[in-house]
């Protein structure tokens, strides 16, 4: 069936990329979301994850599974918008009431999940990327370093203090 | 920190955990969002195949077109040569008469005065006016006509440009020492025709000694020629189409002829460019909380500097038409934006304006064909529709900017 839909998606069939896009878009959203800053954010970087798979899905080895070729861009994405946006300034009459999860999702959604995500989601950016590639994704400091061009102090550093930041909020939620 | 390390951190585990248990509903608006960049893109691959057939088939046009003119200049250039070896210089004979090249002397004849031409016509030696001499240059032949016969007239034909071998009976009647004629041309140049002594360009003193002479001149042509330029230009992004309202053009040029029809052309054109983009069609260097703009006003001004080479397709009197094809660069001096967001809290609008000054080498390419007339010696004037296509991207948002307009100019010619 993923094959079917992949060469249709080689063929720039609309109804295939469709398919593809609904069977990996939570999977691509639960990566999004504890890169981005808030739920458009995320659906931004999930967009933009898919068109390069869309536009080089030639590239792609069909004898390799599928999830992680696209765990892989979408991440990289999610870099690369943490590149461009660190030093952007912050248009605060813009973000009201765009932050967080949607209401269905706060009531029909697992609870654990969408308060891990808050939480995650109140870190700033920076201790938010490294907290996802070293935990998550499981990279080095010295790996971390070289994606993030920082130095491994710093690395190290911001995920001190994001442990420190989302303990406080787990033992605040406990509470 | 080792594998096992982190594994044993019951903070971090926690967390791993519980972002697997993700369960995230599907939602058809983010597709629509995605949707809209594959319709773009896909909209914007067409034309990009679009401008390579029309490029191709622009490319081959030109080079049909100089392999025709080629051809002709070539068959020219073989006629000359031909001529070149076969005309002799004048020089008097022992009886004092004019031996003119490419003329060969009949025996002398008795010309019998009042003696009617085989058209019918009464001819008088002392109403002749035919002659033909030998210039001064080797190859030149200035053919000086009156009352001539069919065959005569054919030296009167406004461009001839090939041997014209005249056995002409009448000649013989009128000049009895000339048994034919052959008319040399000693190059491209060497254009005979009927001289309009009104038009002082095309003429020399020595055409004008005669009204109804033919003079072979060179053609003239200035080597360098400045213009003024002004025009409308309507700009857009990403594809050729949805234009804002039109921007303009004024500036400078300056054309330098390297022969009679090719000429290289540069200047400097300050460019008011006003275009829409669209989402997708404008890199943002930033997106608040993850909001793409919409669309995006811009109005930006920069200065075009143009390198082409320009074609004289067609020569005429006193004018001429040509094609043009080359590379511009711009100069981004100021960029003004206009941001436009749509979400589910309605629109809302900001503005950013930049001065960069950054230059984009040879982002564009032009193309254009024009209609130039002379006015007098030295001024002219000129109206050139154009089409500037991109290349790369320009400015602060990467926009692939198109361009459609019509430059009006007024020339002058340093002599």
């Amino acid at each position: 069936m993923l094959e079917k839909v992949l060469k249709g998606c080689r063929k720039q069939h609309r109804k295939s990329q469709k398919e593809l896009y609904k069977m990996f878009y939570g999977y691509g959203m639960s990566i999004t979301l504890r890169y981005a800053g808030s739920r458009d954010e995320a659906v931004t970087i999930l967009n933009d994850a898919f068109m390069k798979v869309f536009t080089n899905i030639d590239k792609y080895d069909f004898d390799r599974p599928f999830r992680p070729w696209l765990r892989q861009i979408i991440v990289n994405t999610a870099i690369n918008a943490f590149r461009r946006h660190e030093n952007a300034p912050v248009w605060e009459e813009l973000q009201n009431g765009k932050n967080g999860l949607r209401i269905e999702e706060q009531i029909t959604g697992r609870i654990a999940y969408r308060e891990i995500i808050a939480m995650i989601q109140q870190l700033t950016p920076a201790y938010r990327t490294v907290f996802n590639l070293y935990v998550i994704e499981g990279f080095k400091h010295r790996e971390i370093a070289v994606i993030l061009d920082i130095s491994e102090g710093t690395s190290k550093s911001n995920l001190a203090k994001a442990k420190r930041n989302l303990q406080e909020m787990v033992e605040k939620n406990l509470v | 920190m080792s594998k096992l390390d982190k594994n044993n951190d019951p903070l971090e585990s926690f967390f791993r955990n519980k972002l697997d248990d993700y369960d995230i509903p599907y939602d058809e608006q983010d597709w629509q969002m995605i949707k809209e960049k594959l319709d773009l893109a896909d909209k914007k691959l067409a034309y990009g195949n679009q401008m390579k057939w029309m490029t191709a088939a622009a490319v081959l046009l030109f080079s049909l077109l100089g392999y025709f003119i080629f051809e002709n200049y070539s068959s020219i250039s073989r006629i000359n040569e031909q001529l070149a070896n076969e005309t002799e210089l004048p020089k008097n004979n022992a009886s004092g008469k004019t031996v003119t090249p490419g003329i060969k002397n009949r025996p002398a004849k008795q010309n019998q005065e009042g003696e009617n031409d085989h058209l019918g016509n009464a001819s008088k030696q002392g109403d002749t006016n035919i002659a033909i001499n030998a210039a001064n240059q080797p190859g030149k032949a200035t053919a000086y006509k009156d009352n001539i016969s069919e065959q005569a007239a054919v030296a009167k034909m406004v461009d001839v440009q090939r041997v014209a071998t005249i056995n002409c009976v009448e000649c013989a009647r009128i000049a009895p020492d000339i048994e034919s004629v052959s008319l040399a041309y000693a190059s491209e140049n060497m254009i005979p025709r009927v001289v309009d002594n009104s038009d002082s360009r095309f003429t020399s003193g020595e055409g004008s000694r005669n009204n109804t002479s033919a003079a072979v001149q060179p053609r003239a042509f200035s080597r360098i020629e400045l213009g003024a330029v002004f025009g409308p230009d309507l700009s857009t992004a990403g594809t050729v189409s949805n234009f804002e309202n039109p921007g303009y053009k004024i500036g400078l040029r300056v054309d330098v002829r390297l022969n009679s029809r090719l000429a290289v052309s540069t200047g400097a054109v300050y460019s008011n460019v006003r275009y829409v983009a669209g989402r997708g069609e404008y890199t943002p260097t930033y997106e608040p909380n993850g909001i793409i703009a919409s669309e995006t006003f811009a109005e930006c001004a920069l200065i075009d500097i143009p390198l082409t080479l320009k074609y004289d397709l067609f020569h005429l009197p006193k004018s001429s038409v040509f094609a043009s094809g080359g590379l511009s660069s711009y100069i981004m001096l100021n960029e003004n934006y206009q941001f436009r967001y749509q979400d589910q809290y309605g629109e809302t609008s900001r503005e950013w304006s930049t001065q960069t000054g950054t230059l984009h080498l040879f982002s564009n390419a032009n193309f254009s064909v024009g209609y130039k007339r002379a006015l007098n010696q030295n001024w002219g004037i000129q109206i050139e529709p154009f089409i500037n296509v991109p290349l790369r991207g320009v400015g602060v948002g990467k926009v692939n900017l198109y361009s459609l307009g019509t430059l009006f100019s007024f020339n002058y010619s340093l002599q």
